[in-house]
This record gives structure tokens, sequence and C-alpha cells, in this order.
């Protein structure tokens, strides 16, 4: 199956997020097309600022991918994924459809009647185990990985199970081969953009979030989001915090100098054989 | 219809100030007036007052009226009303109309011209159709003085006692094993503390001896049917397996059930067993058999053995009785329990957990703690009937250990020098030593059978042989002792040894190698026996040869395993082309390579040679094995007996041969098949050759199986902790290759005791029989089946309480997560007495909490969940703080929205509680979470709400919380309902006639409600309400007699054709057709007057009193 | 938007349409008045003629309630209402007649707020509906 792929704008700075994306799905043979002239989702800022102008943001994305033949899009970024996910929400309301087609308009795009938006996790979730164990290095077996989810994929409505402990990730993870460490902060906020301007309050939130990991012994944190991971890493606390992305590709046996493990703050060195 | 001219009386109400000034009554009034056949039009204040009646009543002495119509509120309000002032002047009720201007005027039309112009239509309205309106009686109909009330907890118990101090017969139907409902599983009641139990019990005792109550617990009903006064109501009465009548309550039964089961009572804190009885003070005091349908261990099993009930008693160590119950179906205990397949173990639900039970070694297990010459063999009543069995294999064995028990005298004809069939010759030693098959033979010879060795059918003697010797039955049971030959050139030669033969000759003490270099060709059992036997005899190179893959290899997996590990080597894909001899001598085989093809006629991928990969392996002994079939070297002189293609002789379905009086089972029927499936075949002709003998006819047609069915088990617990199946000792590879000793060494004890342990008791009750045992009077009966009454009753009340609300989907609270998150109920219970730690408030790692928090309003109050108030929370969830502070002194949060405190009695001891230091922080709880915000607190759990008094978060580290879970209704109640046919509101309680004036009666006459399935209360209020609907009861069957609805159906006997269309209409089945007349009859005590049958009556002959076509026509002529 | 004020007619059955009519005049909410209400047992009384005799007679609309499958008060007089009511729909689109001004609906006794929607819905409907096409033809 072929995915219209949106980035957001973190993606590509990120530590390593891009690098070990690209790894897996050309592994894995899966096909991503990004959207063309993508423009910034607006995350949470917008909606306050000017709802329909907001929506006409993310309508233009949803119409671009349209154009270009897809129904789904798959993103890798929490914010990108709940800003894109309320918009399609939004836009089923067919008053509001209406006026938001209307505007798109102007600029030759249509607007689909429906779209439907998926995390990158979902898409990797249903890779069939067998495809995943191909060439898995032992080592794998030996490696616990505590999942943060953050907050976004799950708030303020979940597409992917329970709210509070939604389990994706850490079957997709022992689908992979590793051990998974249980813990209750899965889901804790981490202060997200909150933590540049209020720095130290924010630190209080991820203290809390890595302690727990590391009380319950965790090897590395497994992360879905740029801000998600970039909060974690920022704190240095000694566990590294890896994108999903960037584990996949180690259980595939891609090699680690592919996978942008040099771009962590916190080194991983301690995991990678 | 009424003929003569119509005088009708108008009323306008004002209802004060609800119907006017938003409708202009006057305007409606003088309207009216000017109508046809309105003799006056009024308007007043308040038409339903006195002196509004009285207007009625007067005009209508004076004016000769004979119709009324006010236009009022709605006819649900007071329709009633208005009838009775007509009736009360004389006039029939029936004359009178009501046109609802209130509800559906005044009261939804903002304009005011609007409404007043919708009052004149709806006026109109009732005008036009009153004046086609008929006087109509009422009928009078005996009732029973008889009250069947569902549910027997508190609102049910007190509802019955008030009617049977009335003097009426009580049915009190409760689905539990006894009454008490949830109050019998609490401590303290609010607010007063008084012990629940204390101020239940002489309740439940005196409905226990009340002469006019009839307790039926363990019974719910199952359909209600008839109308008030004559209901019929079927109650299923579930099979206890205890009499009432006999069992004192003495608890024996319980002391040696071996079956642990989730208690339920205990809100699954502590576990009860299968015969149990849910707490001491039960009533009726009588314990309770907890039977689901059979274990799939026991339906999987071809032989229908009791599986789970002998792994129970070994688990109890109770090998004897374990030896008894197997042998009823499986008479060769420790032979089954080294050879058989288990397919029991693949149905096992322990699967589902982590790995079926050891059921296998467990048999084996008893078997060997049984010394078998000492076993006791009962008395047999000898009758005067022989029967004979050829050949004492498995299902030779089990028709002579079945026909001797039923008295038979039994001869077997062995044609080998000792017994035991394949069981002997086939199966190796170092699977199956001889000594253990010499004890279990010799135990069922013992029985007094006669055997007699070296005796060959069709050599020896014939059937007609045996039958004119005086036998009166003959069993076959032959086996298939023939090796199946290969086809290839060169079989003939020296070195090709079949596989049967070489294993017999082993067996029977031969010590011969069979080569240096040994080929075996197949894939079963046998080819693997072949192979190990090889080894030990002191081959120095055995290979088996197969011709598909080690998957497809139709052996068990397990031998293969071991037979590989003594250094056996295992070809796949490979067949035989032909051997490569030397002077008539076996020198090697030419072999050729296959790969596999699309699937055969059995699912398996046929194997295809692959041209030119032709090879030779050079060996000294060929063994095939490659199948078996019955030796029919006899078949000449059996003219009679029947063959089918594969050798097999032929049998109907119940085991007879073409010869009636010849029976046949086992392999020489089947072909090659496994032990048990011989020993079930066993069984089932013991069962036909019975059956013959005493002149029963053998019916063929089986009863279909129902498969369809959804099977009722236990649950398995989620909390079940993963423990592997415990695995055998074997004897290492090397010191079994040399020898023939046993290889497994059976279970260890404490292997055994946690097999029993792990098995699930799917079944719940398994069958072990030590209950009746123990049971000193008798009361035991496991053959007890459910029972249907029919009571006849004048009205019932529904009491079927309520339901907690299950936090399972709040994960943020972490109920089933974390351990020390409890429900009230579950706090309840450790609470109480009789409870899971015997009254002490104790974590579930013994100590005493020394912070608790108790959280309001979970599941109640919420958009998620139930919007409603459950009413009760807020009570209990301050009596927790008081008893926690009474006895464990811990320091106690309270969380909540608001304090509901509204009863006698309540806000001062809301007011107590808070005197007594508990602390109260006015915030929703957000989140229940083990992570700490101090490490000193890691192990406690914080809770986090907002104090929305301070405006700051309170994260309060505590070390057990409480969650005030609400109330939902009953499981089950909304089946009650539809039988009842009360309708339920949005949240699931049932509705009541009128939610102020009527909170105790339904729509239906005749059924009443009480307690909390019309909504949540507390146990004052349900009290209250109970004696409510046990006097509405009473008033409505008191006079003996009722009154009939007079809007029913009629049918007109001059126009109805007799097409019978109205009688598949009614869902009632209240007309029935008079075949003299050939016209149908409406029953009048049954017609709901629903107005089925009018619609579909194709002639109009049907219709409805009072909603007949031409009333119901006038009225919409006249709104539009 | 049409000029037209539509005459709506409601059959509801008594033990939940009608209560929940009641309810929606306890609580006050509101909605067209051109709706009359006729009280009957069940929606399983509702004989063809009625409705017929509804719209001959100038209704612009029939709107029918009663109680949700499985809650009638009669067992399954509701079951009997629904095919009968959907027959009469296509023979009402024989003679002129759109089939949406012919409306069957489940509403519960406690439901009184979906009372009212449905009332203002289908008043709506109707009135944008205009004026039945065949009214000035019909022959009476």
């Amino acid at each position: 199956m072929k995915y219209s792929f949106y980035p957001g704008c973190a993606f590509k700075s990120s530590a390593g997020y891009k690098e070990s994306f690209e790894a897996v799905i050309n592994e894995l043979n899966l096909k991503f097309e990004e959207i063309e002239d993508w423009n910034c989702c607006g995350a949470t800022v917008t909606k306050g600022v000017d709802d329909f102008k907001s929506l006409v943001l993310t309508g233009r994305i949803f119409a671009i991918a349209h154009r270009q033949g897809y129904s789904v899009i798959a993103t890798g970024c929490n914010a990108c994924y709940t800003t894109l996910r309320k918009a399609a929400k939004k836009l089923s309301e067919k008053d509001i459809w209406v006026k938001v087609k209307e505007a798109l308009l102007l600029e030759e795009l249509e607007l689909p009647e429906k779209i439907e938006i998926k995390h990158l996790l979902e898409i990797l979730a249903d890779i069939p185990e067998k495809t995943l164990s191909k060439n898995r290095p032992s080592y794998i077996n030996d490696i616990s990985v505590a999942s943060y989810y953050g907050c976004q994929l799950t708030h303020p409505f979940s597409n992917v199970g329970d709210a509070e402990k939604p389990g994706i990730m850490e079957d997709f993870l022992k689908k992979l081969g590793f051990q998974v460490t249980e813990h209750s902060a899965g889901t804790l906020c981490c202060g997200a953009s909150l933590a540049v301007p209020h720095e130290d309050k924010c630190k209080i939130l991820i203290d809390r979030i890595l302690g727990e990991i590391k009380y319950r012994k965790a090897d590395v944190v497994s992360t879905i989001c740029p801000l998600c991971q970039f909060n974690l890493d920022s704190q240095n606390k000694g566990i590294p915090i890896t994108y999903i992305t960037q584990l996949t590709g180690l259980a595939l046996g891609i090699a680690p100098s592919k996978l942008g493990f040099d771009k962590l703050l916190t080194s991983a060195s301690g995991i990678i054989k | 219809m009424e003929h003569n001219k119509p005088k009708i009386g108008v009323y306008i109400c004002h209802c004060g100030m609800n119907i006017s000034p938003k409708v202009n009554v006057e305007e409606v009034s003088s309207f009216t007036g000017e109508i046809n056949n309105v003799t006056i039009a009024r308007d007043y204040k308040f038409m339903c007052s006195n002196p509004g009646q009285e207007l009625i009543t007067e005009d209508i002495k004076n004016l000769g009226l004979n119709r009324v119509v006010v236009a009022s509120c709605s006819p649900r309000m007071h329709e009633l009303t208005f009838r009775k002032a007509c009736e009360n002047a004389g006039l029939n009720q029936f004359y009178f109309q009501m046109a609802n201007i209130r509800e559906h005027s005044s009261w939804v039309t903002k304009d005011s011209a609007q409404a007043t112009k919708k009052a004149k239509e709806l006026v109109f309205a009732a005008i036009s159709r009153v004046a086609f309106h008929a006087p109509l009686d009422t009928r009078e109909v005996d009732v029973k003085k008889s009250v069947v009330i569902i549910g027997g907890g508190i609102a049910g118990m007190q509802a019955a006692l008030t009617s049977a101090e009335a003097g009426f017969d009580v049915h009190l139907v409760e689905r539990e094993p006894s009454i008490g409902g949830h109050m019998s599983k609490f401590d303290k009641t609010f607010p007063t503390l008084d012990c629940a139990a204390c101020i239940s019990t002489p309740k439940t005792v005196n409905i226990g001896q009340h002469p006019n109550i009839n307790l039926l617990s363990y019974s719910e009903v199952s359909a209600i049917e008839g109308f008030v006064g004559n209901y019929n109501v079927t109650v299923k009465r579930k099979a206890r397996f205890i009499s009432e009548e006999k069992c004192t309550g003495c608890g024996l039964c319980t002391e040696v059930c071996p079956v642990n089961i989730r208690s339920d009572f205990d809100e699954g804190l502590s576990n009860r067993k299968a015969a149990y009885r849910s707490f001491p003070q039960a009533v009726p005091l009588t314990f309770c058999i907890d039977k689901k349908d059979t274990a799939p261990c026991r339906t999987g099993c071809p032989a229908e053995l009791n599986v789970q009930g002998y792994l129970q008693l070994v688990g109890m160590k109770k090998y004897r009785e374990a030896i008894d119950l197997i042998m009823e179906r499986v008479p060769l205990p420790g032979v089954l329990g080294r050879v058989c397949p288990h397919p029991c173990e693949s149905k096992c639900r322990r699967i589902d957990v982590d790995s079926a039970v050891s059921i296998r070694d467990m048999k084996r297990f008893a078997a060997d703690q049984v010394d078998f010459e000492s076993l006791d063999i009962p008395e047999i009543i000898e009758n005067d009937k022989k029967i004979a069995i050829i050949g004492s294999g498995p299902a030779g064995l089990t028709v002579a250990y079945d026909m001797r028990l039923k008295g038979y005298k039994v001869t077997i004809f062995e044609a080998m020098e000792k017994a035991g069939g394949m069981l002997r010759v086939g199966i190796p030693d170092y699977r199956l030593p001889q000594n253990v098959l010499d004890e279990e033979i010799n135990h069922l010879l013992r029985h007094g059978i006669d055997i007699k060795y070296n005796s060959s059918f069709g050599k020896d003697f014939t059937t007609k042989d045996l039958l004119d010797e005086g036998y009166d039955s003959v069993f076959l049971g032959i086996g298939a002792h023939k090796t199946l030959k290969m086809r290839i050139q060169g079989e003939n030669s020296k070195g090709v040894l079949d596989a049967v033969s070489f294993l017999r000759d082993v067996n029977t003490g031969s010590t011969k190698k069979p080569g240096e270099k040994v080929v075996i060709i197949g894939g079963g059992n046998v080819a693997i026996d072949a192979a190990g036997v090889s080894k030990r005899l002191g081959s120095i190179d055995v290979t088996i040869l197969y011709r598909r893959t080690e998957k497809e290899m139709p052996a068990f997996k397990e031998e293969i395993d071991l037979v590989l590990d003594e250094g056996v080597n295992l070809t796949t894909l490979v067949s035989p082309v032909k051997i490569v001899e030397q002077n008539g001598v076996a020198v090697g085989i030419e072999c050729i390579k296959n790969e596999l093809g699309p699937a055969d006629a059995s699912g398996r991928r046929r194997p295809v040679p692959i041209e030119g990969s032709e090879y030779i392996i050079d060996c000294d002994a060929v063994i095939p094995a490659i199948g078996q079939e019955p030796d029919i070297s006899w078949f000449e002189k059996e003219p009679e007996l029947t063959l089918s293609k594969w050798n097999t002789i032929e049998t109907n379905t119940k085991m007879q041969t073409a010869i009636p009086e010849v029976f046949a089972g086992g392999d020489g029927v089947t072909g090659p098949a496994t032990v048990i499936e011989a020993i079930a075949a066993g069984h089932r002709a013991s069962e036909s050759m019975d059956k013959y003998l005493s002149g029963e006819i053998l019916d063929e047609i089986e009863e279909p199986i129902d498969i369809s069915k959804e099977n009722n088990f236990l649950d398995i617990p989620s909390d079940y902790s993963k423990k592997l199946k415990s695995e055998m000792e074997h004897l290492s590879s090397d010191d079994r290759k040399v020898n023939f000793n046993e290889i497994s060494m059976g279970l260890t004890e404490s292997q055994s005791e946690t097999e029993a342990e792990r098995c699930l008791n799917c079944g719940g009750c398994c069958e072990c029989m030590e209950c009746v045992k123990a049971c000193e009077v008798e009361a035991i009966d496991h053959a007890m089946e459910e029972e249907e009454i029919q009571i006849e009753t004048g009205a019932v009340i529904l009491s079927t309480g309520f339901k907690a609300f299950d936090p399972s989907p709040m994960t943020q609270y972490g109920y089933g997560i974390y351990p020390e998150v409890y429900t009230s109920l579950e706090f309840e219970r450790l609470n109480n007495a009789t409870g899971p730690t015997s009254g002490k408030v104790l974590m579930k790692n013994g100590e005493v909490p020394k912070k608790v928090a108790i959280v309001h309003c979970v599941g109640s109050r919420d958009d998620k969940h139930n919007k409603f108030c459950s009413r009760v929370c807020c009570m209990y969830s301050m009596k927790f703080a008081h008893l926690l502070k009474e006895k464990t002194g811990a320091e106690v949060w309270e969380f909540y929205i608001d304090i509901r405190s509204p009863g006698k009695l309540y806000e001062e001891f809301y007011n107590r509680v808070q005197e007594e230091g508990v602390h109260f922080i006015r915030g929703r709880v957000a989140e229940i979470t083990d992570i700490p915000d101090n490490p000193e607190d890691r192990g406690k759990l914080t809770v986090i709400a907002e104090n929305t008094l301070t405006r700051r978060t309170a994260r309060i580290p505590v070390d057990m919380v409480i969650l005030g879970v609400g109330l939902n209704p009953a499981e089950g109640s909304d089946d009650v309902g539809r039988m009842a046919g009360v309708s339920r509101d949005g949240d699931g309680w049932y509705n009541e006639l009128h939610a102020k004036l009527a909170p105790v009666s339904t729509p239906i006459n005749g059924i009443f409600l009480a307690g909390c399935c019309q909504g949540p209360k507390d146990i004052p209020d349900t009290v209250a309400q109970s004696m409510g609907a046990a006097g509405e009861a009473i008033a409505l069957l008191s006079k003996g007699t009722v009154k009939t609805m007079a809007e029913i159906s009629e049918i007109d006997p001059d126009i109805c054709s007799g097409c019978k269309t109205c009688l598949t209409a009614c869902s009632y089945s209240a007309i029935t057709f008079n075949d003299s007349k050939n016209i149908a009859v409406v029953n009048e005590a049954l017609c709901q007057g629903c107005g089925s049958c009018s619609v579909a009556c194709p002639s109009s002959s049907a219709s409805v009193k009072h909603f007949n076509d031409i009333q119901v026509m006038n009225e919409i002529e006249a709104l539009l | 938007m049409s000029e037209h004020k539509p005459k709506i007619v409601a059959l509801v059955c008594n033990w939940c349409t009608y209560t929940a009519a009641d309810l929606a005049g306890t609580s006050r909410r509101d909605y067209p008045s051109e709706i009359r209400l006729v009280r009957l047992m069940c929606t399983g009384m509702i004989d063809s003629k009625y409705i017929l005799k509804a719209f001959l007679e100038g209704a612009d609309g029939v709107f029918i309630g009663g109680c949700h499958p499985g809650d009638c008060h009669y067992i399954d007089g509701n079951l009997k209402a629904v095919k009968r009511i959907e027959a009469i729909g296509i023979m009402l689109e024989q003679f002129g007649f759109e089939k949406e001004r012919l409306k069957l609906e489940w509403i519960g006794a406690s439901e009184g707020p979906e009372f009212q929607e449905n009332m203002q819905e289908f008043a709506k409907k109707i009135g944008d509906m205009g004026k039945v096409q065949t009214a000035d033809r019909m022959i009476l």
C-alpha cells in the first residue's frame, strides 16, 4: 500500500527520525509519498487565532494529498497527527466543509469529502511478525524498552485504543522482539512547547516521566514524536531516548550508522551492538 | 353508534396561569359555543377541582347533556377524574373526551395567537369525535390473592413479608442460592451503623418460616403471561444437586470438595468451593453445587473419561479414588498414562493462559501410586448369559470388563501366549513396561474373566463354533497386526523384516539385532518404535526414511524427538524404489527424492518424485512400517462376515457385524488407530451387546450433536500467573540407548500438586463424588435436573435490584491494574466478618493501611458513563471513612463533588465524620497513579485531584483507594422487564407509572416495582417503597375482583367472514375461532386493546371499542 | 422558504410518544403549532385509512410516533406498523404525494427532547416542501 506522508516541520531536523524512517521503509518496501508543497499544519496555535483560517490551512494539506490520489495521510508527529485529525473531524460537518471547500477553490484545490489520518506507528504496528523477524539480531531480545506515547496521540480522542494505556507501541515492540517495560508514565505530560518559557516547571514533569521509567529499569525509551523526543532527551538523564523507527531499524538488522543514532543528545551506545 | 342527537357540554380550563393567558380561553369558549351540537361552552379556572367538576355534573343533570368535552391538561393526568364526574352524574363515562391544550398547546407554543388557534382546532376535533362515542361497560373478573415477587433482596423480602401478613400467598423468586441481596454483603449500614446482618436476618428467617411464603431460591422467572389478577408465571428452578428437604447445612460436602472457584459473593477477593453456601446465615441454609457444562477435557476424550474429576482427586492425594474414577471409563490407567496421545490436552482451556495441564502424566502418576493387587473386586451378580471375546487388546479387554461388571460370564480367546494385543507385542518396553501391563490386565481378569491363550480365530474356531457352543454373543477385537507391503522389487529378500513381526519378536523375548545398518520406511509410531528398538538392540546406524516432511509425520512428536535424541537419523522427502539384493540378501535400498505437490484426499500434500534423483543407501536390514491392516486369514471360514476395501470388518453404527450376535470394534474395524479409541469402541460395543442381549432393539438413528451451543464454563480469572506444564524427567539418552528400561520417570508428588492446581475446573463441579461419600443424610443427587413450574398469581412485584458500576473502563483510576484499588462492594467484604479477611481491614500484603482515599462519583454524574447521581455513594463513602477511623485509625481523605446527605440523620452523620478528622477535598479525582512525587512514597498510590476550594492541585499519596462506584440496573433486569411488559428509561431503570404520584406502579395493571430496580435509592427508601408496592398489590387484589378494560376489541359477527387473519395478528392469543359459526371471537379477559386485529381485518368487522374508525376519522377530519 | 403554513397531523401511541409529548410539554419544549396530535393506543392500531384520510383532508404531512422496537406496550404492535407504513408510503408516491410527507419515528416515553426535535425537523421539512402538488386536483 502506498501512503501519503506529511512530515511536519520538525521531522527533518529531529535527532535521527528522518534517517531511520527512510531506512526502515526502504527495508520493508513501504511506499510513502511526501505531500507536494505541504504547509504548516498550525499545530496547537492557529486554532486559537482564527478557527476558520486554521481549517483552511489544514484543508489545503488534505486537498493536495487528494490531488496526488490519496485518501489516507500518514504522519510521524503527534501534534501534526492530532491537529490533522481534529481538522478532519471538524470538516465532517457539512456547512463547515462547504465553506472551506469554497476557500480552497481559489487556489484551484479540491477539498475531499473524507480523509483519514494515521500515525506512522499505526502503519508499522500492522506489519506481520514474519516480515519483522527476518534479520533480527539476537541481542534485540535482551533490550527492554519503555514506551512513551506523549499526550497528543490519544487526547482529546483516541483512535488507537485506551486513552490512558493504548498498548499499541508495546505490542509492536514485542513483535520486533524487544522486552517491554511496563510503567505508568506512558501518556504523562512533558510540558511540550512550554518547556522553553517554563523550563523549570517542565523539568519537574520530565523528571517524573524519566524517573519512573528508570525506576522500572528500562534500557531505552521509544518515542513517536519529535517534540516528545526532544523534551525527554534534552534533560540528559542517562537513558537514551530514541524514535520507534530507530528501534525498528535495529530489529530489522539495519546498520546503526544508517539510523541517525549519532544525533541523540543522550548516547545510545549502551544498547547498540 | 349512537343515533340520538348529541348534546355536548364543552369546558375550557384555565389551569390557573398554565393555559390562560397563553391560550385565550374566552375566545376558545365562545368559538366553541357556535359549533353544531354544542349545548353549552364554559371556561373555568380549575376544571379538575371540586367546583369545576360540579359544573359538569350540574350541566349534565340540568341541561340533559349526553356528551362532555374537557379541554385542559393531558388525559394521562385527569381522564379518570372527569370520567368519574360523568359517572357521578349518571352519564356513561365513555361519553367523555379530553382535548390536551396544556401540554400540547399552551406549554409548547410560543405565540399566543397560534396557541389559541391550535387549542380551537384540538377542541373542535374532540367535539367531532365525542359525537360518535358509545357507552361501554367494564366487567368484573375474579382475581387470585397471590403475589409473585421477582428478586429476594431487601426490597423483595419486605414486599414478601407485608403481602404475607395480609394473608396473601407469596412466591418469592431469587436467582442466587440464598435471599438477602446486596445487603447481606454489607457490614454496617448508614447512618445508624446498624450491622446489616443483624437487621436483615430476622427478616430472612421470617421468610424462611412464614407459612404463606413459598421461597423459590436458585430459580429464575422465564415467562409472565396473562393479565391483572390472573397472571401465569413460569419459573425455572435451577438444579442445586442438593435436596432442600434433606440438607441439614452441616458443611461436610464443602470441606471435601476439591474445586476452588472465585467467590462472587466476596466480589472475587476469595475462593469458595463448587459445593458451597454463600454465607453462614443464608436462607435457605441448603448448600449448592455449582456445575457448568461438561469440561472440554471430558468431552474431548473419546472414552468420555472424567478428566477433571481424577485430576482433582490426585491433587487431594486420593489415589485409589482417582483410579476408581478412571477405571469407570478407562480400565487400563497406567497403560494409557504412558501411551495415550492425549486429545484431552489439546482441548484444555489452560492453553489460553500458558499451556495445557499434564493430564496424561497425572493419570500415570495415579496408577503408579496404587497397588492394583490390593484393589477390591466388587461383588458380581451373575446372569445366565455368556460372552466370547476374540482378542485381548484394549478393545477386547474393555468389553470383557464392562460385560463382566454387568454380570455376564466372559471368556477371552487370545491367539498369542500373553494378553494385551498390540499393547503387549507392538509397543516397546521402554514406553510401556511389561509389568505395568501384567498388573493391570491381571486386575481385570481377577473380576472373574476367563482367558484361553494360543487360541486363534479362524484356525482353532469360528464364530459359528462359538455360537453353537452356547455363547450368546461374540465380540471381535482382532486388531490390525499385518504390515502393509511396500510392493517394490526385492521385498522378499532376506533382511527385509516387517515392522509388526519385528516388534512382536522383540517383545516376546528376542534380542537379535536386525542388522548393523538399518533402514526403516515409514513415519508413524510403529516406525519410530522400530527405530528405538533397533538402536537398543545394538544396530549402529538406524535411519528412518519418510516420503513427506517431518511436519507431516503421523507419529507423536514427543516420540520422534526422543528417538532422534538417541541418535536415530531421519531422512525426509524420500521414497523407496527397490531393494538392492545380492543372492537374495538385501544389501541396500534404492531411493528417490520427493518434493511436495498439491494436497491429496487426506489434506496432506502429495509427494512427487524428482526425476533422475535416485540414489542407493547401503544397509543390511530394511524394516517397512508403512501401515497395518487386520490379518484376514480367517475370512474364508467366515462367509457371513463382510469386509471393507481396507480389509477391515464392517459393522453398523451400533458395532454389530453382518451376523447379529457378533459385534466388532477397535483396529479390526477402523484400521490402525489409538488405544483410547479402541477403548471407546469397546464401551460402545458392550453397550450395544448388553441392549441386544436384553432384547432391546438397536436403534441406528444417532442423535445429532448440537455444536452450536455456546459453552458455559467457569471464567478464566485474568490474574492467573503463568506456569508452564510440568514436564516429566526422562532418562538421559545415554542411559536409555542401551536398555529397554522405561524412559520417562513420571511426575513427582510436588508436580502432581502443581498440575492439579493448574486445572481451571472448567466444568465447575468435577463430579468426583467425594461430597456424596461425605454427606451423612444422602442429600446429594448429581442427576438432579432443572425443573419448570407454573404459578398462577394475581400480581407481580419486580424487585430485581442493582449491580455495582464496573470501573474497569476508567483506566485512569487503575482498577484492575493496581492491587490496592477497591470498589465499594469489595471494601464492604473486607469489613464484613464473613468476608475474606474476617472483617479486618487489610491490604493484600496483609498490612493495615495507614492512609486511605475514598473517591466519590465513580461512574456517576459522568457524561461518559452514568449521567445520574447514584444517591447512596456519598453516604456509604462517609460510612467507610468512619469505619476506617474506628478499625484502623488511618488518615482518610474523601474526594467529592457535592455531598448528598438528604435523609434523616444523614447531615448529622456528615458532621460527625468531619469531626472525626476525615479530610474532605472538593474536587473530582483526575487520576490515580503509582508514580510517587517523593521517593519515600514509592509503593503508595498517589491520588490527583483539583481542590476547587483552595484552587490548588492535591496530590495525596495513600496506601489504599476505595472507588465509590455508582449503581446500574441488575444484570438480566432488561429480560425480566420485557417478560413483564415494563419499559425501561434511558438508564435501564424500570419506568414507573408516574414519577411523583405512582412510583410503585407500572402502566401494566398488576405489575409493581420495589427498590433500586426503579431507580437507585438507600435502604430506608427501599423498605418504604416495598411496603408501598405490597400495599398497592394488596389494595388491587383484596376485593377478590378487578374491573376489566372497556377499550378492547370487538368483532361484529354479522360481518366477520371467518378469514382468521385476526387470529395470527393478535400477539396475546386473545382471539379464538368459533368453528360452528365460522367467526372469530374476542376473549374479553385477555384482549389488551392494541388494535392489531382491527387493522388486519379485511372486512372491517373487527374494531377497538372507543377507538373505532368512525371516531378516529372524524377526529382527523376535524383537525384539518 | 414557502409562505404556506403546513397542516401536519401526528398519530401517536399513548404509551410512548404521547407520553414523550406530554414530557415535552412539562419541560416547556416548544415546537411549531401546526402539528396536531391524535392519541391512539398503539402504532399498530393505525389503519391505512387514517393516513389516507389525513392527506385527502388536506394534511401536508403525517407523522407517526411509536415505541422503540422491543419496548412496545403491546409487544410488537409497532413492528406490525413498520411494514404497513412503508407500503402506504409507496402507494402515496403513486398518487403524487412525496414519500417524505409520511414519517415513522420511534420516540420513547422519556424522550421529551427528541420529541421536540422531531416535531421541529418535520415541520421545517414539510414547510420547505410546500403545499401538496396534487392538492388542487383532488376531488373529495
